[in-house]
């Protein structure tokens, strides 16, 4: 299913021949419903706490410079490679700490990256961080306990990976919670999952590069045409931000239910 | 007299039971020696006092005290015959230890602690079985510090060393037997019927006729009768109780909540107090700056405050635990740590291999010819053995409450050493014991911290109270130890080196055994020094190589180094790695014999009847021998006596990516006469947890540069509920004087499961935690 | 001023938004069935349920649970798996300090309302995180299974 719902430019390609099938009308209600659960299960898990949407994503220059990008990765890896952010970027339970030990209490990942009913992450992992140092860290995400991993159906896990095999798990939609380049600056910058690398508590050791810095790194690395190694193609688009992505499934599902003709807002 | 153990309304009870040395000469003694920095405030003259005449040492291991102990107990107690005392002491008296109410309740005071082991169901099972109380209308309390509430043999008021059973089963047994006496007698009264026709049952007196009058309703006449000094106590057959496996007195109210411990007491105007203390030990206040932690809304002030030692600390004073906990964070202190010991824990180590290598004092001598060059023995056996600090974290964190009014005061706390710590509050606060009321308050979980000869915590809690009351304040304070006070706060049990080298001769015999153990004496230099240190040997770190059951011929010679870090008795003490030691070589001696480890100790162990029964059971209930285990399993054995008590472990254990897996383990243990099967049931399963958690990584106490690298449980590591295994219990039946329980569970876990591992992979596991 | 439920009833405290659960509870509402074991949410003696889900009480602050609905050790004798957990910890004599046995209680409770038929496995992982230094965990487990039974 994930194919067929990705946020890039090649649905428009395949749009106008699905509009124009016999079981168009038929379809609408499975699909809207389709659409609007594609939406909610592929978006990425922190949709609600980031930026509104009128986030303006880096476009890829036009003169694009593949060592300029790769040395921008290699910066912004250092932090990806940290353990603030890879101690949940795991294969199995979390890791914990500056010396990324495996988590005490024992706890699973559970199906949504939340834990494994009764013993959840909210179970000890707050709103807030705590004043005392070894205090589970805390966020908050609409009022509640916002702590959590990935799904175990999107790991995100890159455990023992650098350089290239990195960069390639961190940038691909199927590897990276089915983000654009655009979704990943955007989620980098303003999620605040992501932001609390950086105000993690006491005690606790902050990655390598402040948060201005592996913002810039970030830019610059989508800018030089997101380069994960010497020799494959650079990105030539960033794809639709989540805000465009979001408007994108209303207008089909508007078209839908209109039974409407027209074809997709955006056409080869 | 009544012991009244809490107050309302502010008010302090006016009568004072009468505790301690109850002279003013020894109370200005222990004031004198508090104020000295030295640890036994209480007095020597008081542990001179303690009798070794009945042969009852507070750690006896080894045949030979068990012998005396079993002696004088049985003496006084052989069948149907008491011991006549020479006029009854306060120990021995109902009224001390029972209340009737009209309402037929039976509320039993017990002189010991409950802090889990069970004292509060078994002590009163004792009472209610000699007075055919109704058990159903049974209750417990715990009695404060008081003259009628200290240990007949050891003169003090205290839980240790497995003790209270053995100790409490004449004693308790004679209250109830003297309360059903004076029950019958006031019945006689008022049945108009000779006592002698009269029969008790089940809380009630009846005659021959039918009539019964109920203990409720003969209380009051039965109190005023006159106490008999001689008593019938029943035979074992005619048990209605004792034996019998029954609950808690107290299992609904700590399964709903209602259970108050130390830590839970509320009194009105109270404040809380968390202490900072310095990062070394020693190391004192040089200057500190409370301007933000004065901020925080709810603290009241920081003030410094002596520590035992030497040292300083400050406390942080406010009106509830989250706020001072909050500025704890926000105290700024430079502190003084010139000239203090800045213990190492990897320097250490070699410092004790060094000194294991250096003549030591000699504890046992033996002929180590065959150690010796000309003629090599067949077999030889090199091995050190290393185990480190261990911090008994009990799950209640250290509490104690004062409300100090100038010229009296009262404490709450869950003390096992009511006697030394009443005492040293009050050298502290300058008052004498008897002016101290010290109410003795469940506690969560003991494993020996709150038997500190140097009543450490409280006297920071009176140094407060001593504080803020010379300035004028008022109140009482409830000082809590964060449980990174606990884990770094030192008291833990020593860090020790065994260097064994023996020569065997291949089938089994050992012709040599030369045995150096290196380790921080628990006693020296507290009051119980006299009484445990013998010519510069601490028994309590010898107890279990030096009176061991085995008929090696064991060289065996210690050294005491002096260090930097406070230590004290952690459950099961010398035994915690001495039968690790033990248990360990004798499964290697076996093995190069070509043995099996089982047959190998009923050989060496033939003329221990206990060891051997309780080996046997063991054996035979866990199918060793006979049930093949799955492909990947092998059994560990290990049988060792502690406190009187004999336990044998056989276990099975399988290796997973390196670390032992516990599956199950069958006990056999001998406690002479089992007085309730369910509180030794729940002590076995508890101290088997408790020694599987000395092999799991984390289970250690560091330091680097003086300082503890471990602060809470999240790196000081405990055994969790998928650690426990399945646990197959038997008891050895027995009619003889019941021994202790509390800490025997401990010893043989560890080097059960370490020889189990080498039956898989041939390893031999030389140091707790197992190395990963 | 915090307004929540305890225990079905409304409570409003005045005390700072951070101050955490376990300690409004302890030491303004003088609720001490609560525990306080180590304060960083490693041993759960501080267990509570916050909307019916198990929470560490000792980092949870007080204004994050505005308007929720706070059980504790006190009062989940009133639901019909709460009571069956009770009675079956005092069938099988799981105590001995009983310290860490409010937190047990409450994160069996929570085992049991996720999951009334869990296997020894399930048992080991949900209970896992709470201590007991005494190591009543044998009888634990042989409890929580016994309340599943009885409840089924």
């Amino acid at each position: 299913m994930g194919a067929r719902f990705a946020w890039d430019a090649s649905w428009a390609s395949s749009g106008s021949s699905f509009l124009a099938s016999p079981c168009a009308t038929a379809c609408t209600a499975v699909l809207g419903l389709a659409a609007a659960v594609a939406l909610v299960l592929f978006a990425p898990p922190a949709l609600a706490a980031e930026a509104p949407g009128n986030f303006h994503p880096t476009p890829i220059s036009a003169t694009p410079n593949r060592q300029d990008g790769l040395a921008a990765f290699a910066q912004l890896e250092r932090v990806l490679r940290h353990p603030r952010c890879l101690n949940c970027h795991v294969p199995d339970s979390p890791l914990q700490g500056d010396f990324s030990r495996l988590h005490y209490p024992p706890v699973q990942r559970g199906v949504d990256g939340k834990g494994v009913a009764p013993l959840q992450c909210a179970t000890c992992h707050s709103t807030k961080n705590s004043p005392l140092p070894h205090a589970p860290p805390g966020l908050e995400t609409d009022g509640k306990p916002g702590w959590h991993m990935p799904p175990a159906n999107m790991k995100m896990n890159w455990v023992g990976l650098r350089g290239a095999a990195l960069c390639k798990v961190f940038r691909e939609p199927k590897t990276n919670g089915n983000r654009s380049l655009a979704m990943l600056e955007q989620h980098m910058l303003t999620d605040h999952l992501v932001a609390w690398g950086w105000s993690p508590g006491p005690g606790r050791a902050l990655p390598p590069l402040d948060k201005a810095a592996f913002d810039e790194q970030v830019r610059t690395w989508i800018r030089n045409g997101a380069p994960c190694d010497a020799t494959e193609p650079l990105r030539k688009s960033v794809g639709t931000t989540k805000a465009e992505a979001a408007r994108d499934v209303a207008d089909h599902l508007r078209a839908l239910a209109s039974n409407d003709q027209h074809l997709p807002r955006s056409q080869p | 007299m009544r012991p009244v153990f809490q107050y309302l309304n502010g008010e302090l009870p006016q009568a004072v039971e009468a505790g301690g040395p109850a002279s003013a000469a020894s109370a200005a003694a222990a004031a004198a020696s508090i104020a000295a920095g030295d640890a036994g405030g209480l007095g020597r003259r008081v542990f001179l006092k303690m009798s070794l005449a009945s042969g009852f040492a507070l750690y006896a291991t080894g045949a030979g005290a068990q012998e005396a102990a079993g002696s004088a107990a049985s003496a006084a107690s052989a069948a149907g015959a008491a011991a006549v005392p020479e006029g009854l002491k306060p120990f021995q008296q109902p009224s001390a230890f029972v209340a009737i109410g009209a309402d037929g309740v039976v509320t039993v005071t017990i002189g010991k602690i409950d802090f889990g082991q069970g004292v509060q169901t078994a002590l009163p099972m004792l009472v209610a079985e000699e007075m055919d109380a109704d058990w159903s209308k049974v209750r417990c309390e715990l009695a404060p510090a008081g003259e009628a509430y200290k240990d007949p043999f050891f003169h003090i008021q205290m839980v240790g060393g497995s003790t209270s059973m053995k100790a409490s089963w004449q004693q308790y047994r004679e209250i109830g037997a003297r309360l059903r006496a004076m029950l019958v007698a006031a019945a006689a009264k008022q049945l108009n019927t000779p006592a002698a026709q009269l029969r008790t049952e089940s809380g009630s007196v009846v005659a021959p006729d039918g009539r019964r009058l109920g203990y409720g309703v003969l209380a009051q006449a039965a109190f005023a009768e006159p106490v008999p000094a001689t008593v019938q106590l029943k035979e074992p057959s005619q048990f209605k109780l004792i034996g019998k496996p029954m609950n808690r007195l107290d299992a609904r109210a700590k399964s709903t909540g209602r259970q108050d411990f130390g830590i839970d007491v509320k009194l009105p105007d109270l404040r809380t107090v968390v202490m900072v203390h310095p990062p070394v030990f020693g190391g004192k206040v040089a200057k500190f700056d409370p301007a933000a932690a004065l901020a925080v809304p709810g603290v009241e002030e920081v003030i410094q405050v002596p520590l035992s030692g030497g040292a300083s600390g400050l406390a942080i004073v406010a009106n509830g635990f989250w706020p001072a906990r909050k500025a704890r964070e926000l105290v700024k202190v430079d502190w003084d740590l010139d000239g203090l010991e800045r213990v190492d824990s990897a320097a250490q180590l070699a410092q004790f291999r060094a000194l294991a290598k250096q003549p030591g004092v000699s504890v046992q001598k033996a002929d180590l010819s065959a150690l010796g060059g000309a003629k090599p023995a067949p077999g030889r056996i090199t091995a050190e053995y290393t185990f480190p600090y261990l911090a008994h974290t009990p799950m209640e964190p250290l509490n104690c409450t004062i409300d100090f009014r100038g010229d009296r005061c009262t404490v709450w706390v869950g003390s096992q050493f009511q006697t030394v710590d009443q005492a040293q509050v009050a050298g502290v606060l300058g008052l004498k014991p008897e002016q101290v009321v010290l109410n003795t308050m469940t506690a969560g979980g003991g494993f020996g911290r709150r038997a500190t000869p140097s009543s450490d915590y409280l006297v920071e809690a009176a140094q407060v109270a001593k504080a803020r009351h010379a300035a004028g304040k008022r109140g009482p304070v409830k000082m809590i130890w964060t449980r990174e006070d606990d884990v770094r706060g030192g008291y833990y049990r020593p860090t020790h080196l065994h260097s064994v080298e023996i020569a065997h001769d291949g089938k089994g015999g050992v012709l040599a055994w030369k045995h150096v153990i290196v380790g921080q004496s628990i006693t020296m230099g507290t009051p119980f020094e006299g009484f445990l240190v013998k010519n510069g040997a601490d028994g309590t770190m010898t107890e279990g190589v030096a009176e061991s059951a085995y008929p090696f011929p064991i060289a065996l010679e210690v050294h005491h180094p002096k260090v930097n870090v406070p230590v004290l008795w952690w459950r099961s003490v010398g035994h915690t790695h001495t039968a690790f030691v033990m248990e360990t070589l004798v499964d290697e001696l076996a093995r190069a014999g070509k043995i099996d480890p089982v047959a190998y100790r009923r050989q060496l162990l033939a003329k221990h009847a206990r060891h051997i029964a309780a080996l046997d059971l063991a054996v035979e209930k866990s199918g060793y021998g006979k049930t093949v285990l799955p492909k990947g399993r092998a059994w560990g054995v290990a049988v060792h006596e502690s406190f009187n008590t004999v336990v044998a472990y056989v276990v099975e254990v399988s290796v997973k990516d390196g670390r032992p897996v516990l599956h199950k383990v069958t006990a056999g243990v001998h406690c002479n006469l089992a007085v309730n099967p369910r509180t030794i049931e729940a002590q076995v399963q508890g101290a088997l947890v408790m020694g599987v958690g000395m092999t799991l990584p984390g289970a250690e106490i560091t330091l680097k540069d003086g300082v503890v690298e471990q602060g809470n449980w999240n790196d000081y590591r405990l055994p969790i509920h998928v650690d426990a295994p399945k646990v197959d219990l038997h008891i050895v039946p027995s009619a003889e004087p019941p021994t202790g329980m509390g800490e025997c569970g401990v010893p043989p876990i560890a080097p059960a499961m370490a020889n189990a591992m080498a039956a898989l992979t041939g390893k031999r596991v030389r140091s707790l935690p197992f190395p990963v | 001023m915090i307004s929540f439920r305890l225990n079905g009833q409304m409570q409003q405290v005045d005390v700072p938004g951070d101050t955490p659960v376990l300690w409004v509870l302890r030491d303004t509402l003088g609720m001490t069935g609560t525990k306080f074991g180590c304060g960083i949410a490693v041993c759960g003696a501080c267990t509570v349920h916050i909307d019916g889900e198990q929470r560490r009480a000792c980092v949870t602050p007080i204004e994050s649970v505005a308007g929720q609905q706070v059980t504790t050790i006190e009062a989940i004798g009133g639901d019909r798996i709460g009571l069956a957990v009770q009675d079956a910890w005092v069938k099988h004599d799981v105590v001995q300090c009983g310290y860490c046995q409010s937190g047990q209680i409450m994160a069996a409770v929570a085992l049991l309302k996720t999951n009334p038929k869990p296997s020894d496995a399930d048992i080991d992982a949900a209970m896992s995180a709470n201590l007991c230094r005494c190591g009543t965990y044998v009888r634990i487990h042989a409890a929580v299974k016994d309340a599943a039974s009885a409840l089924a």
